[in-house]
């Protein structure tokens, strides 16, 4: 039988421990119990659960002290909350969950897993040498499948990633890009100031911002580290007529290369 | 100190085939913005402060910073008005050579004299 979750020591649905008492034995030790789920009987005769007491997971603990030679049972039954058999089928009987030579399988048209906990709401162990994490499409195996593998690189339409991140196919940021520490961007300015731009990039800079080379629509393209090493280099739209000028601890003067 | 009237002959005069000058075109507050061989006519009105220096003028300085060295950083409008010698104003001020060939052939030499030393006094040796 396979199971969800640890399984069972005993595998059973119940187990049972039996006791002989010494003389006025009250407590009786046993491998342990989920509250709740004990019966207890002595020479064969359930006892009520007003004459014990099981409270604390361990012990049995008896209202009166038994009689030298007094057998006590004790009942311990599952609360089911770790034992769940396979498979697991809908009203139609279709599996919904069944295993197969190690491999438990959820069928379903949405699973949804939810939480609300300070931990880890879902995490994957994998100790061995294949992938953590396989999104496929109906095509197994998928050769551009979404992959976490077994070191965490992650491999979009890329089955075996060679980098941390490696993607095949178009990448879309709607925000800059972190490389190193330093950012890239790309994005139309249409106001603002071209001294704030010492990030490398590619933009467009219309004619509304200012400390551009003149008034006109440039193609801008930045070299820097965000601070103090910073070059920029402007074409005109629809000409040859570029200039540079660079940051330090002021921005030079632009200066034009075309002549 | 020089006042723009005075650099008159330093502004508005176009680069000829072997005649390279360099166009500062400055901020109101003196800091130099843009700098290129050709004048830029568009933009000749958008600035009150602007010279025509020799294209090999040195317009930098030598400053130190802290995490740098030694880096040069470009000087203002008065600092590049200081620096200019006599003769590079003067290079500047002089007509093309075929402007004055044309002058001596239409006015005779001691007309052409004449306005050169008229350039000359303008910016006489230091």
């Amino acid at each position: 039988m396979s199971y969800i979750g640890n399984q069972p020591v005993p595998q059973s649905l119940e187990s049972r421990q039996e006791f002989t008492a010494t003389a006025s034995q009250t407590t009786f030790a046993t491998n342990g119990y989920t509250v709740g789920y004990v019966d207890v009987y002595l020479n064969g005769v359930k006892l009520s659960t007003s004459d014990f007491t099981a409270t604390n997971g361990s012990d049995v603990v008896l209202g009166s002290g038994a009689t030298a030679g007094d057998v006590l049972a004790v009942v311990m039954k599952n609360d089911h909350s770790d034992l769940v058999a396979l498979p697991i089928t809908d009203s139609q009987g279709n599996n919904v969950l069944s295993e197969s030579s190690g491999t438990v399988t959820l069928t379903a048209d949405t699973a949804i897993i939810e939480g609300s906990s300070s931990g880890d709401l879902v995490r994957i162990t994998q100790t061995g040498t294949g992938n953590a994490l396989v999104v496929e499409d109906e095509t197994n195996p998928d050769s551009t499948a979404f992959v976490i593998n077994n070191v965490g690189k992650v491999g979009i339409r890329k089955s075996v990633p060679t980098a941390e991140l490696d993607v095949v196919g178009l990448a879309a940021f709607n925000q800059k890009i972190l490389v190193n520490g330093h950012y890239i961007d790309s994005q139309t300015v249409s106001s603002g100031d071209a001294d704030d731009y010492k990030s490398s990039g590619f933009y467009r800079m219309d004619s509304g911002v200012s400390n551009l080379p003149t008034a006109y629509i440039y193609a801008v393209v930045v070299f820097g580290n965000g601070s103090n090493v910073v070059t920029q280099i402007a074409t005109r739209l629809a000409t040859t007529i570029t200039y540079v000028r660079s940051f330090n601890t002021s921005w030079t003067s632009w200066a034009r290369l075309d002549t | 100190m020089l006042g723009l009237s005075t650099l008159a002959g330093l502004v508005g005069q176009d680069s000829t085939p072997n005649r390279i000058f360099m166009h500062l075109y400055f901020k109101d507050d003196g800091k130099l913005f843009l700098r290129t061989k050709v004048s830029e006519p568009e933009i000749e009105n958008s600035y009150t402060k602007k010279l025509i220096v020799p294209d090999d003028f040195v317009f930098t300085k030598t400053v130190t910073d802290s995490e740098f060295g030694e880096l040069q950083q470009e000087m203002n409008y008065d600092e590049i008005i200081q620096a200019l010698t006599y003769s590079e104003k003067r290079a500047v001020a002089y007509p093309p050579i075929t402007d004055q060939l044309d002058n001596i052939f239409h006015n005779g030499i001691d007309a052409w004299k004449a306005d050169i030393q008229a350039i000359k006094d303008q910016f006489p040796k230091n």
